[in-house]
């Protein structure tokens, strides 16, 4: 069941004449919600009572939400499109307490205006909806509901990206190769459940112009106040290989996670005050990250490991491990495979990784250059 | 203008935005061997761009690759001025660059 752009617009236009006295919340009755449900109708002759009663449930929780009464819950879990809502469901919205806090307000308006442009409410945008939305309020030429998009944007995309990360680890701890290849399986899973979804955002960020990646930076990051000694040798080593150029990837190690961490907050707030801040893709598997917001300019812990191979050995997981191949594994893959670190790519292809200890408790390989 | 507005208004516009937003673009391009695929990226660093070609082994992007994993690599640091040059010696044009994901760029 859709809901046509035409209903969903007599039922915004019908809730707008309900009463807006008072500040405490109003309670229709079943009167007043069959008058709602004539008035739409009567815009548009032929609007079944299912399709009538579903727009003026949405159309009262996007009133709500314009008038400041907060629809955050709403807007983070409603992802149906109006069309697909249980018919009955969303009638029932019509007994829910509207808070009239009394006049919409300005950013109200314009919510009001880009749902009405849109002819559906923002809390039924789904992220496959973002580019063909912005494509139609960039015609209407006008910047405040292009903002007003933008704003909404923001939300579902974050959490598009927050779902994908999750999916991503959860597809990318499938079992694989003991050489770390990713099987048949999972590229199938990830080419049928990520990819899609990647897609829908990427065109988004093509039509709209806006980057996925500064949707998805935080705040700046904080430098340490103090510093330890292990953390300082690491930033003075990273520093120096810098000057030197030449290698794209660079290394040094600490002591222990808190010193890496204190590396990290240098070299980020480093980045963020020459305007590209470096983005967290811990959440995202590996693949994921070069397909969404690229590996420049990131960072990510990589210290989960798992066994494989027999002998088992532990591994990080998803690394690359294959001391069977012709010629042997060189000395960056060993370590790399097998000790703990904090992985920055600064950009142009540089990758620093910052080396921690390798836990005890773990099946070990050999050490480099024995019979691995 | 600046320089790099200039060069950039002969880039498709998508691509454009995401280099002057410093984020990378990358193609697909003829490998020079059977069993291969090579990508050209562009990954703008400050002012400049390093510009890479690199082939790998088709069974090899299976892998989570990591730059020890690429074969036959070339780079070159250009500035904008540069750039389309710098394309055009591997053989690509403005117009075949993607976001990464859509070149199947692996790194």
């Amino acid at each position: 069941m859709k809901i046509p752009p035409a209903v969903y617009k007599a039922a915004r236009s019908a809730v707008a004449q309900l009463p807006q006295e008072g500040q405490g919340p109003a309670i229709l009755d079943q009167r007043q919600a069959a008058s709602l449900q004539a008035s739409v109708q009567k815009a548009v002759p032929g609007t079944s009572d299912a399709v009538a009663r579903e727009a003026l449930a949405l159309a009262l929780a996007a009133q709500q939400e314009a008038r400041g009464a907060g629809l955050g819950a709403f807007t983070a879990t409603r992802r149906e499109p109006i069309g697909e809502l249980p018919a009955g469901q969303a009638f029932s919205g019509l007994t829910l307490l509207i808070a009239h806090k009394g006049g919409a307000d300005v950013v109200g308006d314009v919510r009001a205006e880009l749902e009405d442009a849109l002819g559906q409410s923002v809390a039924s945008l789904r992220p496959s909806d973002l580019a063909s939305a912005h494509e139609l309020v960039a015609e209407l030429n006008n910047p405040a509901l292009v903002a007003e998009l933008d704003k909404v944007a923001i939300g579902i995309v974050r959490e598009e990206v927050a779902s994908l990360s999750a999916l991503s680890q959860d597809i990318g701890a499938m079992p694989r190769a003991p050489d770390g290849r990713a099987t048949e399986a999972l590229n199938r899973r990830y080419a049928a459940e990520i990819t899609p979804r990647v897609d829908a955002l990427l065109d988004y960020e093509e039509t709209s112009g806006r980057s996925l990646r500064q949707l998805l930076v935080d705040a700046p990051p904080q430098a340490s106040a103090t510093i330890s000694a292990s953390a300082k040798r690491a930033i003075a080593s990273i520093d120096k290989q810098l000057k030197t150029g030449g290698s794209r990837g660079l290394e040094a190690e600490v002591a222990t996670r808190d010193d890496a961490e204190m590396v990290l907050a240098h070299f980020a707030t480093k980045a963020h005050d020459e305007g590209a801040p470096l983005l967290d893709t811990g959440a995202m598997w590996p693949r994921l990250i070069k397909d969404l917001v690229g590996k420049d300019k990131s960072f990510h812990w990589d210290d989960a490991f798992e066994a494989r191979g027999d002998p088992p050995v532990d591994v990080l997981k998803g690394h690359y491990w294959d001391p069977e191949r012709d010629g042997g594994q060189s000395r960056a893959e060993y370590h790399h495979a097998t000790r703990p670190h904090l992985q920055m790519d600064l950009g142009g292809r540089l990758e620093v990784r910052v080396y921690m200890p390798r836990p005890g408790g773990l099946q070990d390989p050999p050490p480099f250059g024995g019979s691995q | 203008m600046s320089d790099l507005e200039d060069v950039l208004a002969g880039f498709p516009a998508p691509v454009a935005a995401r280099l002057r937003r410093a984020e990378v673009v990358a193609a697909q391009v003829p490998a020079a061997a059977a069993g291969r695929v090579a990508f050209v990226g562009v990954h703008p660093v400050g002012a400049r761009f390093k510009v890479a070609r690199f082939e790998v082994p088709e069974e090899r992007l299976a892998f989570d690759l990591t730059p020890d994993l690429l074969e036959d690599e070339e780079e070159v640091d250009v500035t904008a001025g540069e750039l389309v040059a710098a394309l055009k010696r591997f053989g690509i044009a403005p117009e075949q660059l993607r976001s990464p994901m859509r070149a199947g760029y692996p790194v």
